[in-house]
Parts: C-alpha cells; structure tokens; sequence
C-alpha cells in the first residue's frame, strides 16, 4: 500500500487529527525506557476498539506491522518499532468502564494509567495488587502485555495472576472476549498466554482484572545494614522461616545515596545496604511476625531498623523506592537496568559476581532489587553519547544475564525480552523452546504483523 | 504385520520391553469411556516419552497421557485411544528446593507424596498421613524434609491424583479462595511436543517473562497439546494453624447471608464451602467426624498465623449466632486434614452409592453463586434426585453429584442438564459434564459453547499438533480425526 | 540562537533524560491531547534529536514546542530533575531564530516595545483600577517616594475581571499603614511574556527602566500581585531591594497584628500558580493565610504544592492555543469539583482568569476568588 493511501484510510478510521506522520512524531515513537532506538510509519491513536479493529484490519492486508503503546515505559524495547508500521498509542483509551464490586473486577480499557485505577478503587476498600515502580505512568494495557511485576508481586503475584479476562483484537481484525467474570472455566488459558506476549499476539482492547480487599494493618519496616551479604541472608533467612512478606525489597549504598538526594525520605547515606520489608493482611499475629523479623535481622548483624510510623513515612519510603531508577541519572546522565532472576538463595552469590563484573568493565553498577523474589535489578551507569562505554555496557549487561542463567534463573523477570534481550534468549531456551514458540506465534499472526522483531529471535539459519 | 504389531516392536527395542504392555488386563484398566487402547507404554523419563512420541508420530498413532486414571471421565470421548502412555513410572521429585520454596517433580508423582515429603518434623501435613497410611496399599512417601512446607493446591482425589493429571485438567479445590489456582503454582513445564519434540517453558523463579507464558496453555489443556513430563512448583510454608469450622442453617438464604457477610470482612479464610446435608453427611461420615448436616452448611476453613485462626474462629461463631445457624461443629488439625481430604473425595464416594453418577461442575462470576445454588437445588428437588451439592462461595464454583436410583431415568438427566446449563450460561457462566453415565454421555455436551475462543483454540491445536495424534477430541472436540 | 549555543546549553541538561517517562501524568498538556509531542519527554527528547542532527526545526516542532504551559510540573516529577521548561524555553529562542514561532508574539513584542504593556493601550490607563476606589485619596496610592512599590502588573492594569486584585491589594495596605505607591504610566511589562516568547533578548529595555523606577522611589521592597512579575524580578532582575508576593506580606501583615480577620464559615480549597509555588517556592504563606481566617476550611486539591496542576494559562499557550488551554482548564475545573469546596482561592489574576473563564463557559457554579479579595472581605 502507498503512503498516501495508508495515511487517508487511516483517517477515515480515526480521524485526522489522530493519524500522526511527521518526521518529529515519527522520531518521538520510536523509542521507549530502554537504549533502543526504532521508528514506525505512522502512529494512530484510536478512540475505541472497533478504531482498533478497523486500523488491524487494514494492515493484515496491507501486511503493515501493527505496535501497541501505552506509555512508552517498557525497559526492554517492547514498544519499539524496529520494522516500522503502525504505532498503536492508546492514550485516548483511558475510561474504567466497570467496577463491579459483587465480582471483585474491574474493566478498563488499555489507556489507564496503573496508578489512577488503584486509587478509584481504594476509596472503595478494594485494591489492584501489581504495583509497578512505574504504576504512576504506566498503562493497565502494558502492564498486560509485560506481564509486570513490583514489589508487592513476592506476596500477591505478577500480573498475570491478577487478570481474568480481555477483549483482544486478532490479526485479522476479528474481536473476542477471552475469559471474563466466570474465574477458572475449561479452556485453553488463551488469557494467560497473551499476558506477557509483548503484543506479539494480539492486541487488547479492554482488560478484566481482580480486585481484593485491603489489608486490615500493614507494618513497614527499614532495615539498615554494614554489610550487602548481610542483608541479602537476612532475606533468605525470613523466607526460611517460614514468613513470606509481601515486600522484601533491597537497594545498595550506590542507589541508596542518588534516592536520597532526591526524595529525601530519610534513607542513610553511609550504609552497605537497605531492605525495605512489608508485612500485610490481619491484623492478628502480625506484631509476633514483625517481632521474628527483628531477631532474623539482628542474627544477621543489622545496623538498625526502623519502623514507618505513619501513612506518610511509609509512602515516602516507597516514593524512594519506585523512583529508584529515575534517581540515579544523578550520577550518570544513562542507565542500563538488567532484569535477571535467581532463586533466592543465589542472591548473595550472583551479587559479588555483579560487583565483579563493574570492576572488569570499569563501570558503575548500583543494585536495586525485588530481593524476596530473587529478582536483580542491576543499574549499569553510563553516559549513551560515549559510543565506546556504550558498547562496555552491553557486553557487562550479557554477562550478568549469563550468570543469572547460570545459576538456574532466568533473563528477564518483569521487564520482558523485547529486542534487548533476544540474543540471550539462548542461554535458557533451547532451539525446540524456541520452535514450540514460533509455532503458538504462527496461530496468532500467519502473516507477521504484531510487533515483529521481539521476545522470539529468528530461527538459526542452520534450522531454517 | 499390522500397524500396531510393529509399534509395539519398536516401542519395545526404543525404550525397553518391559516397558510396553499390551496385556488385556492392563489395556482394559487403561480405557477411556470404554475404548481400550492396543498398547499401554509406562517411560521411565521425559526422554523415553519423547521416543514414544516419535514413533506415534511415524505411525499416526493416537495418544492418550494417562496418571492415575482419577479424571479420565472428564472431557469429550476421544476420537480415537490407540496408545496410552502413562506416568506411573516417572515419579521423581527432581530438586525439592524449599528453601526456594519450589519444587520439581516428575508427572508421575502423586499429589499425597509431594505433601508428605514437605512435612514438618513433627509430621505436620498439609493431607493427614496416619489416615492415608493406614487407607492405601500403595507407600507414601516416607522420606521427609522436615520443612514445614506444602503446596497450595487442594484438588479433588487427594490421595490419587498424580500431580501431572492435576496439572493438565486444571483441577483445584476449595481452598483455592486463599491460595489460588494452579495457573497461580505453576512456575515451569517440561513436556513433548505432539511433534515429539522436548520442550521447556518458565523456570523456578516466581517471576518470569523470558518467552511466552507456555505453562499456562499447558495448564488445563487435557493433555492435547503435549505430554506434561516435569513441572516446578511454587511453595508455601505450611500454616501455622488450621482449623475447620462447620455451621448449619435451616435454609439457604440464612447461610447464603453469613457466607457473604464473612466474605466482606477483613478475615481471611482459607475456603468457605456451601454444602447440602448429603455432602456433609457423606464427607463427616468418612472422615470420622460426627457432625450431622443441616439443610444448608457452611464449611470455613482457617489457615494460618495462630492469633488470625483464634480471632476467625471468636468472630464467625458470634456471626454464627447472628445469622441463625443451628449447628456449628469446630474441627482442629486432626479433624480438619482428614475432612478437606474426604470432601476431594466426595465423588468416589458418591460413585460408590450410583453406578449411573452424573457430575457436573458450574463456574459463573461470583455474586451468582446464591442464584445458581437455588436454581440447582430446586431443578434436582423437585424431581426427586438423590444428589450432593458443594458450592464454594467466593470462586463461583458449584459441583454437584447426580445419583440415579437404578432406574433408567437418562432422559430426565439430559433434561436436567439441559435446564442447569441455560440458567448458568444465563448468569454468564459455564456448566462442564464432568462424569456420566455411558449411555447418557453420548447425548450431552461436555463443555457447552465454546464461544469466539474456540476460533483461536482449533487454530493453536492445528499449529502444535497438525497430525492430530494427542488426544484427538477430547478438548472441545478439536481437531477430531 | 543557532544549534552549537543550544547544544552548549542544553545538551548535558537534556541528557539526563533516560526517558522513564515519569512527567507524562504530571503534564497537563499531554493529559489534554494524549501525544508524545505535548509530553516532557517528548519535548526532551525533540531537544536533543534537533542537538544531535536526527531532525530539523518544522512547523511541527514549532506547534508542539510553543504549546508547553512551562508549569515546570515535569521536573517536580522527574528524580534527576530535568529542567525541561528551560530547555523549551531555549528551543523557543532557536525557533523564533529560524522564523518558526507564532506570528502573534510578533504582535505582542511591538506592544511591549511602544506602549510598554501587553494590551496595546496607552500606559498611562494603567491607573484606571484606581477609579474602583473611593475611600482612598489619589495621592495617598501615586507617591514620588515610598518604602514599598505595588507592582501591579499588565493583566491586573488592563483586564476587568482582574482589576479587584489591585483594589483590594491598596485597600488592605491602606489600612495597615504600609506605606506605599504604585507606578501608574511608569510601571513598564516586566517582560515575563518575552521570555516564553523565546524573546529574552528583548527584556533588557524594559527592565532597565523599571530598575530605575525603584532607585527614583528610593523603595526598600517591592510587592506583586502577579507571581510571573514576581518570579521575573526574583530570577531575572534581582534587585537589591526585598520583594514580596502579595501573600507573604499578608502573611506578615496577618502575623503583626496590623491585618485583624473576622469568622468566615467557608470551605475553600487553594490553587497553588507554578510561578509563585512550583517555580517561586511560596507555597506555605497563602495557606498560613487562609487559616488566618477563623471558620474557614482549607481542603487540598488531590495535586497540590509541588504537584500543583496549571490552570492553563501558563506558557503564553492562552494566547497561542486557546483551545489547549481551555481543555487544561477543564481538566483543573474536575479536580476543584472533587474536593466538594465552596470556593476556589488562588493568588494570581491569571489563574483567577482562566479558572472563572472556564467556569463560566462550562456554566459550572463555582466562586473563583483572589487571596487578596478573600480577606479583604474578611477584614470588612
């Protein structure tokens, strides 16, 4: 199809207003959180899902690639048009269509920012679990095609485990319902599958997800230590013990040091190491729990732990937390975040493994991690405009992933493949994972449109 | 020599001849609705299975996975059952990581033994292992970590089941209110492919989006797209308290308002059952505990840190009080394991009550759960049908056991089923004809309307098992050959 | 300004950007229309593509770079703090270097040059507001010296539905005996709408003038309605006598005793302008005031102090965009619903503005008042 004509079907589908072409708007879609760098052909943003349909509709027969996009926060380049096509931005798609509390669900359309449908419904006593770090710009349609974690994820699950249905559009610009209200029917797990597809497979155009109750008490607790294998026992230790928080998360005196300048929650400065543990749920039992912690953490030489004696304390431990990543561009204007995860007890190891790795590229590497589900976070610090170091920064960044994979873990645990990681893809899947892959791919996209280039690397050309 | 002599042969030089049974009485054990298969192979490893396949594959030979047989009644007849290869000879637990808190096991392992093996050292158990020791003629597991863990899945068939069967069928129970579903446990799969290919998928981290989220079409599939060989699954220490609390109610709304009224606290009970007195009856009688059924019980139980379980048990029996019940029965740890464990079983028992048992099991959105309950009851009442009802209320799932009285009612029962299936799929929700009878099972639908997911399912059936040898027609009749 | 200044200027300031994306909630402008071009990021990251040759200035870039509210709401989001107004300010410059701006401000400049204020009337109309007054002599509000100037500024002189802001302003110094004068035809523009213009270069006259004006009163202090005028002086001018928003010296006023307030039973919620909050850093003075006032309620907007939501009469986008700036305005006008507040106080005749503008247009029920107008009242 010629440009001019795909630029006029498309506003007759959606508008001119929402059909985007110049060269600026080509070049501000063509990139995302992560170093990789794309551009697509055009970008529309629809207004509902038949806009959707029509627009996927199109390009199956034009054979256009098709990229959804919320708000352009994915760490792995999932959002990236590496192939061109059509960006897919859906920001004018933000309503909650339903709350409906009998059920415990929630229907919102992809465009809804993570944040702002959890703090609709905890006015209503109810809460969406998955917190993202970037729940405050994230969409509820990304958190679906990443399969995003957080810290509350060691308790309550990923995302996945939080999504009961979806309105998808398939390649041909068909529309359907999988799942819905009527939890764990027989079926294939369709919804399962598309979550964390990186929008390989289909495209959704509203989301079901579960609500649950807030908890009746929380306690938040920082624990502050000399030592980085201190606290990264401590955690194994709590699991051990037969106590599964629902946050133990970890930051080390590199990151510790960028979030205080910035947030000034109160971290100090001069320690190895901090974990920020949450407990929630009943109210019962849970001083004996805090209590049980405190004795693991002195076991494990702890310097000093602090307690969040209010809503405002522990939001402003949090606001360090999440803002993690965004903080440490204080050191170096560039970061390279690795997603790696081990099963926890490799913790200790992988991390002296980590700080083995900036030395021998001469890097700043600062650590901040889902720790209680084993899932790194190291920060490669670095400027992108230095083309060498930039090159020094990747190889450290496969390395690392190599020693994740080493130990039993994986390469990604919430940040997904996109085109980062497709080279690593190897270190944990075999060509025959790859092929059973490419064969689930082949149902849903015969002809290649959906977000070509990502999450499965083309087949070896020995296997061709 | 025939297509399956010369299977048969090289099945026997792939993977040994002990291994391949075409005996009479084995392949008799091993049929599904009636058809036995020429062949039953039992492959000591996912290697062997993948051999297997290969050769099935070579043949255009039909495949049926087999663990214990516990839910070969579910799904549709297939098409056509030529080789069964069981899972009965892999039954090892790879890496028991607790830890970690997962574990991974080979499909053959039974659901009991994983339990046992996570045992406290003081014997605690998610299953009561006395009872089922002195119960099976098979071991249990005796080898124990002495960790304090379990894995958060109460399945029906507790002490049969095989862990791979649980898996495939998607199969949970009561107390998935708290922990969740096997989707939720599920880490990683190891499985071949309808193409005999060795194919893994996840990990043992409980985060992991490397690839596409393949257990999850493993789960629940039936064993149509592969044969699940090895799986690693997520842990939970065991709680520190369990506890069951059983209160009756002279009718369904009374119990219908204190179930929903103790879902809207901030309690966190681990499953709140519905259940008619036959249920009660039978799992009590069963599992040796005296309470007797009212007309409508309530089934709570409690699991977890000591102080949560004392304040559960205080608050649900003043709401008790509130709400009307006239009986409550509380159960501590001994009467609690063996309970859960008999209510998995209610089926077998029924079974043994009806020759002619027709299951069939509900899933709608949740609030529905009162409506459907009444619907159920009224349509099997008022014609006079001997049944068991179980409704856990808060997961919108209601099982029920039809037991015929000998007479040859079967088109009542396709009626019956008929009506049941338009006032769930009224409220939006699904009716699965789990077990019945021979005769009847021809003229009902298994599943229902698959609805628009169907297009998507025969396309991915058609993409991983073009030659149509796994488990052809069971699931939603796909691609029956 | 050319490439290689910008590029000296702003290129490490815009590198800092790692794209977390963490500003696009924060902006009202890409809330409003949804595009990458409205967000921050998006803003940044044209900055820099435009630095490092991968695009040329387009009338695209123009629309999109002159559509920034300079809020400043980004970098209070961002954690390695991005100063992203700045770097569109700059992109501003280069644009109105490659001929690529809104011909309006062409307009605008040309006021500024000849009448000295943004409306185009003859300056000497900037005493008009002081007809509203009648209980104070004309001489007692136009001194030749003074311990403070009231500087009033172009919007308060100039537009009606602003001119109670001065009133009340002279009323309540009147009454507390500070002692002070306006400028009257003397007050020049300070030049604020130049700078958002791209135009800085075109400042100098003006704040020549005005400096001069000072040093001829012999003031100490100088006192603004205006948080742009005062945020323009603060930044820009830094004179060496002390300056005031209107709402710490009613703050100080309050405190010593000279301002005395009666009870007003209201429930009032308070718009935080970016140029006194965010850009200035007032935030606490007018909220020390409001509860100064026995009975009233102060209930928070969900965005407020650093967080504080435009109003959508920032960044000269009133002027350039009208339709953005009302749909910003919309958007301000659902969250002051949301707080249930009998009334909307703000401390800048430009929020005040467009706050009642868009009310009005929306047929929406809501009392927008000054600071200075709420407790004059409250001295009555």
């Amino acid at each position: 199809m010629e440009r001019g004509e795909l630029l006029t079907s498309l506003k007759d589908i959606v508008g001119e207003e929402n059909v985007l072409s110049s060269e600026m708007d080509l070049a501000l879609y063509g990139y995302d959180a992560s170093l990789e760098r794309g551009k697509p052909d055009v970008v529309v943003l629809p207004g509902s899902t038949e806009d959707v349909s029509k627009v996927v509709k199109l390009a199956y027969r034009a054979k256009i690639p098709v990229i959804g996009r919320g708000s352009g926060t994915n760490l792995s380049g999932g959002t990236v048009p590496v192939k061109g096509g059509i960006v897919v931005h859906f920001s004018h798609m933000n309503r909650i269509i339903e709350i409906d509390i009998p059920n415990r669900t929630v229907t919102v359309e992809p465009g809804v920012i993570t944040l702002d449908l959890q703090n609709t419904i905890l006015k209503k006593g109810l809460q969406y679990a998955p917190d993202p770090a970037s729940q405050k710009v994230s969409t509820l349609g990304g958190n679906f095609g990443e399969n995003s974690g957080g810290p509350h994820c060691l308790k309550y699950g990923v995302t996945t485990n939080h999504v009961l249905g979806a309105e998808v559009v398939l390649f041909d610009g068909t529309v359907v319902w999988l799942g819905g209200k009527s939890p764990d029917q027989a079926s294939y797990d369709i919804t399962g599958l598309l979550v964390g597809s990186e929008g390989t497979l289909a495209i959704a155009t509203k989301i079901m997800l579960k609500i649950i109750p807030t908890p009746e008490a929380v306690k938040t607790m920082l624990a502050i230590y000399d030592s980085i294998e201190d606290a990264g026992n401590t955690v194994s230790a709590i699991i051990a013990e037969g106590i599964v928080p629902a946050t133990l998360e970890m930051m080390d005196n590199l990151v510790l040091k960028a979030v205080e300048d910035s947030v000034h929650a109160g971290y100090p400065m001069d320690a190895a190491a901090v974990l920020i543990i949450e407990l929630d749920g009943m109210a019962d039992g849970m001083e004996r729990q805090a209590g049980k912690i405190l004795e693991i953490c002195k076991r494990h030489r702890v310097r000093d732990v602090r307690l969040a004696k209010s809503d405002a304390e522990r939001a402003e431990l949090w606001a360090g937390r999440k803002g993690a990543f965004g903080a440490v561009a204080r050191l170096r204007p560039s970061y390279l975040v690795c997603d790696g995860t081990v099963p926890r007890t490799k913790l200790p190891e992988v991390l002296g493994k980590v700080i083995q790795i900036a030395k021998k590229y001469d890097l700043p590497i600062g650590n901040v991690f889902h720790a209680g589900d084993g899932n790194l976070h190291p920060l490669i610090l670095f400027d992108e405009r230095n083309k060498e170091e930039l090159a020094r920064v990747h190889k450290a960044a496969t390395e690392i992933l190599q020693i994740c994979a080493d130990v039993g873990g994986t390469i990604s645990g919430e940040h997904g493949i996109g085109t980062e990681k497709l080279k690593e893809m190897s270190f944990i899947f075999s060509e025959s994972d790859m092929h059973f892959m490419r064969d689930i791919k082949s149902a849903f996209d015969p002809v290649g449109i959906w977000n070509p280039g990502k999450v499965i690397p083309q087949r070896q050309a020995a296997n061709a | 020599m025939g297509k399956i002599e010369r299977l048969t042969g090289d099945l026997a030089s792939a993977i040994g001849r002990e291994r391949v049974k075409t005996d009479s009485d084995i392949t008799d054990r091993h049929a599904v609705g009636g058809l036995a298969p020429s062949v039953v192979a039992f492959p000591k490893d996912i290697k062997q299975v993948k051999e297997i396949v290969n050769l099935a594959v070579r043949d255009g030979v039909s495949i049926v996975p087999w663990g214990s047989g516990t839910k070969q009644c579910m799904g549709d007849l297939p098409s056509r059952v030529e080789l069964v290869i069981s899972t009965e000879k892999m039954n090892h637990m790879l890496d028991v990581d607790v830890a970690n808190l997962t574990i991974t096991v080979e499909s053959g392992v039974k659901f009991r033994d994983i339990q046992a093996r996570l045992a406290t050292q003081e014997d605690r158990c998610y299953l009561p292992l006395d009872e089922l020791g002195k119960e099976t003629d098979d071991i249990i597991c005796s080898e124990r970590t002495r960790s304090g863990c379990f894995l958060p899945l109460d399945p029906p068939f507790g002490d049969k089941a095989t862990i791979g069967g649980i898996i495939a069928a998607n199969s949970s129970g009561p107390r998935k209110l708290l922990y969740g579903l096997p989707r939720d446990m599920v880490l990683g799969v190891r499985f071949v492919t309808p193409k005999g290919e060795i194919v893994g998928a996840g990990g043992k981290t409980v985060k992991n989006v490397s690839g596409y989220d393949v257990s999850k079409l493993m789960i629940g599939s039936f064993g149509t797209l592969g044969i699940i060989c090895e799986m690693t699954l997520r842990l939970l220490p065991l709680p520190e308290r369990m506890e069951t609390m059983i209160l009756g109610f002279a009718s369904l709304s009374e119990a219908a308002r204190f179930a929903d009224a103790l879902l809207r606290t901030k309690l966190i009970p681990a499953a709140v059952e519905i259940m008619n007195a036959g249920a009660v009856d039978a799992v009590c009688a069963k599992a040796g505990i005296s309470a007797k059924g009212a007309t409508c019980n309530v089934a709570v139980a409690m699991e977890g840190f000591d102080e949560a379980v004392g304040r559960m048990k205080k608050e649900m029996a003043a709401m008790g009080e509130r709400f009307g019940a006239t009986a409550r029965a509380e159960l501590d740890e001994g009467g609690h394991n063996p309970f859960w464990l008999s209510f998995g079983n209610l089926r077998v028992m029924d079974k043994e009550k009806s020759n002619d048992i027709l299951s069939v099991r509900l899933s709608y959105p949740i609030s529905e759960w009162e409506k459907i309950y009444a619907i159920c009851d009224e349509t099997l009442a008022s014609e006079g049908l001997k049944h068991t009802m179980v409704c856990h209320a808060g997961s919108g799932v209601t099982a029920i056991d039809i037991m015929p009285d000998g007479k040859d009612r079967h088109d009542l029962l396709i009626q019956i089923i008929a009506s049941l299936r338009e006032g769930c799929e009224a409220k939006g929700g699904q009716l699965t004809v789990e077990c019945a009878p021979s005769q009847a099972r021809k003229s009902i639908t298994t599943f229902g309307r698959p609805g628009a997911v169907s297009v998507i399912m025969e396309r991915l059936k058609k993409a991983i098992d073009p030659s149509g040898i796994m488990n052809p027609g069971r699931f939603f009749s796909l691609t029956q050959q | 300004m050319n490439i290689a200044q910008l590029m000296k200027l702003s290129y490490d300031e815009v590198a800092k950007c790692n794209k977390c994306g963490f500003c696009l909630p924060n902006c009202p402008v890409y809330l409003a229309e949804g595009k990458e071009s409205s967000a921050p990021r998006g803003r940044n990251a044209t900055t820099r593509a435009v630095i490092e040759g991968r695009l040329q200035w387009s009338p695209e870039i123009e629309k999109a770079i002159f559509s920034c509210l300079g809020c400043g709401a980004c970098t209070a989001a961002c954690f390695p703090k991005v100063q992203t107004k700045d770097l569109v300010f700059r992109d501003r410059e280069c644009l109105v270097t490659e001929g690529l701006y809104p011909k309006i401000a062409d307009r605008v400049a040309r006021f500024l040059e000849e009448q000295h204020n943004i409306s185009n009337d003859d300056n000497e109309e900037r005493s008009e507001w002081q007809e509203m007054i009648k209980d104070i002599p004309e001489e007692a509000l136009n001194k030749d010296r003074a311990e403070v100037i009231f500087f009033v500024g172009c919007v308060a002189s100039f537009f009606p539905m602003a001119q109670k802001i001065p009133v009340n302003m002279s009323k309540i110094m009147h009454r507390a005996g500070v002692d002070f004068t306006v400028l009257g035809g003397e007050e020049w523009c300070c030049g604020f709408p130049l700078i958002g213009a791209g135009m800085p270069d075109k400042v100098k006259a003006l704040m020549e003038h005005n400096l001069a004006k000072v040093k001829d009163v012999g003031a100490k202090a100088i006192v603004f309605t205006c948080p742009s005028c005062y945020h323009t002086w603060k930044h820009l001018y830094q004179p060496e006598v002390k300056l005031f928003h209107a709402s710490q010296m009613l703050n100080d006023l309050i405190r010593d005793g000279k301002v005395t307030l009666k009870e007003r039973k209201i429930k009032v919620t308070y718009h935080d302008p970016c140029d006194l909050g965010r850009n200035s850093g007032v935030f606490e003075e007018p909220r020390q005031v409001l509860k100064s006032i026995p009975g009233l309620t102060l209930v928070e907007l969900a965005s407020n102090r650093q967080l504080s939501t435009c109003c959508g009469g920032g960044g000269n986008v009133e002027m350039v965009n009208p339709e953005l700036s009302a749909k910003v305005a919309a958007m301000k006008l659902e969250q002051i619903a949301l707080t249930g507040a009998d009334m909307v106080v703000s401390s800048c005749q430009q929020c005040l503005r467009t706050i009642a503008t868009r009310a009005k247009r929306q047929k929406m029920d809501l009392v927008v008042k000054d600071l200075t107008e709420l407790v004059f009242e409250a001295m009555e």
